[in-house]
């Protein structure tokens, strides 16, 4: 046998063996901090209540709300489709289906936005895609949308289009007329407007 | 960085491209390894030639060494990359039908297919009886079906399955190779030299 | 002669596959920053009340007892400049990763100092805190409610103590309750969500031919 065959023999078992001595990376499907930190930086992630308000009208598919709060705040009250991820619960593997997919907008809501923000972050950091959370949280939702009030007469014309949407829809949202109402809003005349919708980003792989 | 085509560095469109040009870079290295002859691929069931058995460990060695450095180097990412499923029982059977038709007919389907490019006769005969048979099951699909599917396990690998860590896996995989290296080379002396 | 070349070509292919793997080695560089906690670890941290400073602590730490504290204020430089609290240095989210910047939490994460930071409200500090505490830094806080509850409060006194009323995740109203006097009633009960979800799978392709 000739001798360069040992030593590739030799050289193909070194560098296997170097292999084991290589220290165990972790290649989780994570973004880098880096990244995580521009993630961050971009305000893009929260979405108007008006704007979700406009897609459940819509009856939009490609989205879902996850309300992050407690089974029992959800139990009590959540906003029409949601379903119910408590934040403790943002990483059990049987919710991961749910919040890693393509297609549908991932809607994050709490009372507030830092719970919605906090699940929003953890599964930025997975790598999850088509998320997003709503801004200021039911409780935005509740003064902006379900008890609207009227801009003062010198606003622009979009302030009483967005009044008049926010009455509309909290009547869809069974919110009834609002105490604070005092324009002559017609139950039937009301047209509920249609936002742009935002197109669904379809996944590509 | 990689896989190149599933992250989309290149486009999809391109797969057959360069499956293409993989596939004749494959028929080159196997016409020189000498796999367009069937007596030297038979010759490592009759012990006189080992060049097949030395061929693919080399090349199944290297490529799980080189992916591994790669995957920790950065440049690819292991999740990415294709698994075969895995039928266990369709996978013993196909693998002893396979098994007896490689040593009876001295060519494994790609090395009968570079026998038939270089103009071999025995090649070509048994191209066209893998033609024979793939028109057989096809047509008779419905009778093998429950056999093709058997013994579904999933994308499952070894180490996964024995949950062992893979770089170690490939370390006693080369030290295997390079054993069975040096035994064939031992048998050869020892069996009578053939020539072809 | 044949068996010569062949060497020959193994040598070229082994030379090649070395040199491959030197050039990764030496082109290779470990990333800057490494996530020190898992998403599990977290998530715990989240919950951890021990991570939050209410505005009279932090003025405790600051100039009390517990000195050894340092005020990181989060907002951007003109807001600033408007004012601070307590001579906090003024760190843009944009810059925490900054290498300077890091050099000084490593400084005070040796010193064991407890971090304070804080931004207009707290959700606006809470992304940068779990980014820092993901890497590791954890003598880091997060001032609870913000700079703006923290001036009202120092300037007016405390109006409530209790533990998360500064982070906007009290409700305002009975939500359930506001939904029933409204539709008259009825109690909207939420349905469960939509189920279209198409989970990522391992990537398929169509059959591949294998074999030799």
């Amino acid at each position: 046998m000739s001798k360069v065959y040992i030593i590739f023999a030799s050289l193909l078992i070194l560098v296997a063996f170097g292999l084991v001595l290589l220290p165990d990376t972790e290649h989780e499907d994570q973004i880098p901090p880096e990244a995580l930190l521009k993630e961050i930086m971009n305000q893009s992630r929260f979405l108007s209540a008006d704007l979700i308000a406009a897609r459940i009208i819509d009856e939009d598919p490609s989205i879902m709300l996850v309300d992050v709060r407690t089974a029992e705040a959800y139990n009590s009250y959540s906003l029409p489709g949601a379903i119910n991820i408590p934040l403790k619960e943002t990483l059990d593997e049987e919710w991961q289906p749910y919040l890693n997919q393509r297609g549908v907008d991932v809607v994050f809501f709490s009372n507030g936005d830092l719970f919605a923000d906090q699940a929003w972050i953890l599964c930025s950091r997975l790598g999850y895609k088509n998320l997003y959370v709503m801004e200021g949280g039911l409780n935005q939702w509740f003064t902006q949308i379900m008890q609207p009030t009227v801009p003062p007469d010198t606003s622009p014309n979009e302030d009483f289009d967005l009044y008049s949407f926010r009455k509309a829809a909290s009547i869809y949202f069974g919110g009834g007329a609002p105490a604070q109402s005092t324009q002559d809003i017609k139950g039937e005349n009301i047209q509920i407007i249609r936002r742009e919708k935002k197109t669904a980003t379809a996944g590509g792989c | 960085m990689g896989p190149l085509i599933p992250l989309d560095i290149i486009p999809e469109q391109w797969n057959n491209v360069i499956a293409v040009i993989i596939g004749m870079a494959f028929g080159f290295i196997m016409e020189g390894s000498g796999f367009s002859s069937s007596r030297k691929i038979v010759g490592l069931f009759y012990g006189y030639d080992f060049t097949v058995l030395r061929v693919f460990f080399t090349a199944t060695v290297t490529t799980a060494i080189g992916l591994y450095y790669f995957s920790y180097l950065g440049w690819i990412d292991m999740s990415l990359v294709y698994i075969h499923p895995t039928y266990l029982t369709a996978a013993i059977v196909g693998g002893l039908i396979m098994g007896v038709g490689f040593v009876a007919g001295g060519y494994c389907p790609g090395t009968s297919l570079i026998g038939a490019a270089i103009g071999r006769i025995d090649g070509m005969v048994f191209t066209l009886g893998l033609m024979i048979g793939i028109f057989f099951f096809s047509e008779g699909f419905s009778i093998f079906e429950g056999l093709y599917n058997g013994g579904f396990m999933g994308y499952i690998t070894i180490t996964e399955y024995f949950n062992i860590s893979s770089q170690l896996f490939i370390f006693l995989f080369t030290v295997v190779a390079v054993a069975a290296f040096y035994f064939t080379t031992l048998i050869r002396r020892r069996v009578k030299q053939v020539n072809y | 002669m044949k068996e010569l070349t062949k060497t020959r070509r193994l040598t070229i292919a082994s030379v090649i596959f070395v040199f491959i793997l030197v050039i990764g080695f030496v082109t290779f560089r470990s990333p800057d920053f490494v996530y020190k906690l898992s998403t599990k670890a977290t998530l715990e941290e989240l919950t951890n009340p021990a991570n939050i400073v209410s505005p009279v602590e932090a003025r405790e730490m600051i100039n009390g007892t517990k000195s050894g504290a340092v005020m990181i204020d989060l907002r951007n430089t003109y807001d600033y400049n408007k004012g601070t609290l307590f001579g906090a240095i003024n760190i843009p989210v944009s810059d925490i990763m900054e290498k300077e910047v890091i050099e000084m939490f490593d400084d005070w994460q040796m010193q064991s100092k407890t971090v304070i930071l804080f931004a207009e409200d707290q959700q606006a500090a809470n992304a940068p805190w779990m980014i820092l505490r993901q890497l590791g830094y954890s003598n880091m806080k997060v001032l609870s409610g913000g700079y703006a509850i923290a001036m009202d409060q120092y300037t007016n006194g405390i109006i409530d103590s209790t533990d998360y009323q500064y982070n906007g995740e009290r409700p305002v109203m009975d939500f359930a309750g506001f939904i029933q006097k409204m539709s008259g009633g009825e109690v909207v009960k939420p349905n469960p969500g939509p189920a279209q979800i198409e989970p990522i799978k391992r990537k398929k392709k169509s059959v591949t031919a294998g074999g030799c």
